[in-house]
């Protein structure tokens, strides 16, 4: 028996040290497949990430002996817009058709996923889901507010279903549970960790295929739909949904808002601040600036222990995409545990100005201050590679969902141009949107600070804590794109 | 000292030193010196259709000619150079690849097994 013993051992040592040796050979082409973008951004040169650098110091310093001594975001004046402009755009006719949108976008997602071409660069489900539904859909909501509410394809079925039921039993459908208040956003912050997830790491070094798209768009289907019926359609698709809740945070940035079924302006960025009131909300808005960081820097920053992660994976016996599953899962998670904790940090900082209220309200009351950094961190990874997918999403991909050869609309033929911007182009790009996210970042977070503390000078104490936090994000995030942004 | 022209003063001195600040270090730049690939560009890959010597970068400005040879240890595929989205067939080595580097930017070049996996061999860098 003991022999065996030795021998197995044996056996297993030999095997482990061919899976090791093996990782290391095969790791370079597990590592690199998972881009679908042909052409990646050089890294920022070092004179203009310096100059980002010190541009953001001074800006902020000047913005705090320059800024207003009393609150002026805080309070939002929503005001109705005309009524024929909100009929026309919020009506019955107009919810229909956004639901019908919706739907049929889901189902154009599961039926491509599931019968179209495997290769993702190819296939509706990949393109569509990654690019022009996750990144297009914050920028739209920036602008237009949270257009995603109106066709959000879950909640359309929900509606439709619940209003069957009061049709058929003369009765609004009964609702077996009251969402719970300490719930908050947290399911948003679990979907977004899960999405991005899906993203980068759940296809083993390689972009998910459409077939896994198509998997996970089921599975949140069904989640989606039995919480709809546990806690009613509407409460859980404004509080519980990821992507209501993960748009909906960016649409309050922008001046437009529907209430109660009356499109209405408020001044740009007085949305904000009553969006943080909620647990889960800085653990939401941490959460996205995490995986986008993260997304930089695997192959730049974190590459190099990332590898070494993944080596000791494979030596205990993981296969090779699992270890680059479990390697990967373990950085984002570090990734997201690092900036909550630099925001941790600034917050207890803020805590020992005198007349401070305790530190878990001032967490939740300054997550909002966040938002433009996490939308500015999206726009500086993802500008150029949005542009190239989507000229992919509305030429090939329009005409071609499934990659197998038809041409609905003409532009199969078509193509990505990759000239399209210029390298230094998109370096401006990335380096003026981080430096704006940054002064919007701080100018929300100066206006709450008047608002939570008796006098100006407590809040102008606290504020520097809150300064140190951002110009960290703001210099971590350019110190990303000077690696190698892919 | 908080009066309306005194905040827009410091505000309009600032923008006066950020804008010098970039002027001087834009000037900088010239001194880029990095190394660029010329002649023509060996690669190898072996009978397990991996990079010999691992992934290459190989720098290059924007313009040059870029002359690559890959050999191969096996028929492959394919050579690809993505966003040039330039094609090579490989069934034969070495593979010979020649074109003027007219867009910058990162870009992968692989090698396309038979079987339908593809492998890294060497990164492009192309430099405005």
């Amino acid at each position: 028996v003991s022999s065996l013993g030795s021998k197995q051992r044996i056996v297993g040592l030999a095997a482990l040290v061919a899976a090791g040796s093996a990782g290391a050979l095969l790791f370079p082409d597990l590592a690199s497949a998972h881009a679908l973008v042909g052409r990646k951004d050089l890294p920022v040169p070092a004179w203009l990430f310096a100059w980002g650098a010190s541009l953001v110091l001074v800006i902020s310093f000047a913005l705090l002996s320059v800024a207003w001594t009393s609150a002026r975001l805080q309070t939002e004046e929503w005001r109705p817009a005309p009524v024929w402009l909100s009929r026309a755009i919020v009506n019955p006719v107009a919810e229909v058709l956004g639901g019908l949108i919706g739907v049929g976008l889901l189902v154009v997602v599961l039926y491509a996923g599931f019968r179209g071409i495997e290769d993702p660069t190819q296939n509706f489900s990949v393109v569509f889901v990654f690019y022009t539904f996750w990144l297009g859909l914050v920028v739209l909501s920036v602008l237009l507010g949270d257009i995603f509410r109106a066709f959000n394809p879950w909640r359309a079925f929900g509606r439709l279903v619940s209003g069957g039921f009061r049709l058929a039993a003369g009765q609004r459908a009964p609702v077996p549970l009251r969402y719970p208040d300490w719930l908050g956003r947290w399911p948003a912050v679990l979907g977004v960790l899960l999405f991005v997830w899906l993203e980068l790491i759940a296809g083993g070094g390689a972009s998910p295929t459409p077939h896994d798209v198509a998997i996970a768009t089921v599975i949140y289907t069904g989640i989606t739909l039995v919480c709809m019926a546990l806690f009613g359609v509407e409460e859980w698709v404004s509080r519980g949904e990821t992507f209501n809740a993960y748009f909906g945070m960016f649409a309050r940035l922008g001046p437009f808002e529907v209430r109660e079924g009356r499109l209405g302006l408020r001044k740009f960025l007085t949305g904000a601040p009553q969006w943080a009131a909620v647990p889960g909300a800085a653990a939401l808005v941490l959460a996205s600036i995490a995986v986008t960081s993260f997304d930089g820097a695997q192959e730049g920053v974190l590459s190099g222990a990332i590898r070494w992660t993944f080596e000791r994976c494979s030596d205990i016996g993981f296969s090779l995409p699992n270890s680059f599953r479990v390697a990967n899962t373990i950085w984002m998670l570090i990734v997201f545990a690092g900036v909550y904790l630099l925001y941790w940090l600034g917050v207890k900082g803020m805590h020992t100005v005198r007349g401070s209220p305790p530190t878990r309200d001032l967490a939740r009351s300054f997550a909002h201050t966040l938002i433009p950094i996490a939308l500015a961190y999206l726009v500086a990874h993802y500008f150029s590679a949005f542009l190239y997918q989507e000229q992919a999403q509305f030429t090939y991909i329009l005409s071609d969902a499934l990659g197998h050869g038809s041409d609905l609309f003409g532009t199969a033929g078509g193509g990505i141009n990759y000239g399209i911007v210029s390298s230094n182009t998109v370096w401006y790009v990335q380096v003026s949107a981080l430096v704006i996210g940054h002064v919007v970042a701080l100018t929300l977070a100066h206006d709450r600070a008047l608002g939570t503390y008796d006098s100006v000078r407590n809040a102008s104490r606290s504020q520097y804590f809150m300064l140190a936090v951002m110009v960290a994000f703001t210099c971590f995030g350019l110190f990303l794109l000077s690696q190698a942004n892919a | 000292m908080q009066s309306r022209a005194a905040r827009l003063g410091v505000l309009a001195a600032v923008i006066v030193v950020a804008v010098v600040v970039f002027i001087v270090l834009q000037s900088d730049n010239s001194d880029e010196s990095t190394d660029t690939a010329k002649g023509v560009q060996v690669l190898s890959v072996d009978a397990s259709g991996n990079p010999v010597g691992g992934v290459k970068t190989l720098t290059y400005n924007k313009g040059d000619q870029v002359q690559l040879q890959v050999n191969l240890a096996k028929p492959e595929e394919e050579i690809h150079v993505h966003g040039y989205d330039k094609e090579a067939p490989a069934d034969k080595s070495p593979v010979r690849l020649s074109f003027t580097a007219n867009l910058d930017g990162v870009f992968e070049i692989e090698v396309h097994h038979p079987d339908g996996t593809e492998a890294e061999i060497a990164e492009l860098k192309v430099n405005p």
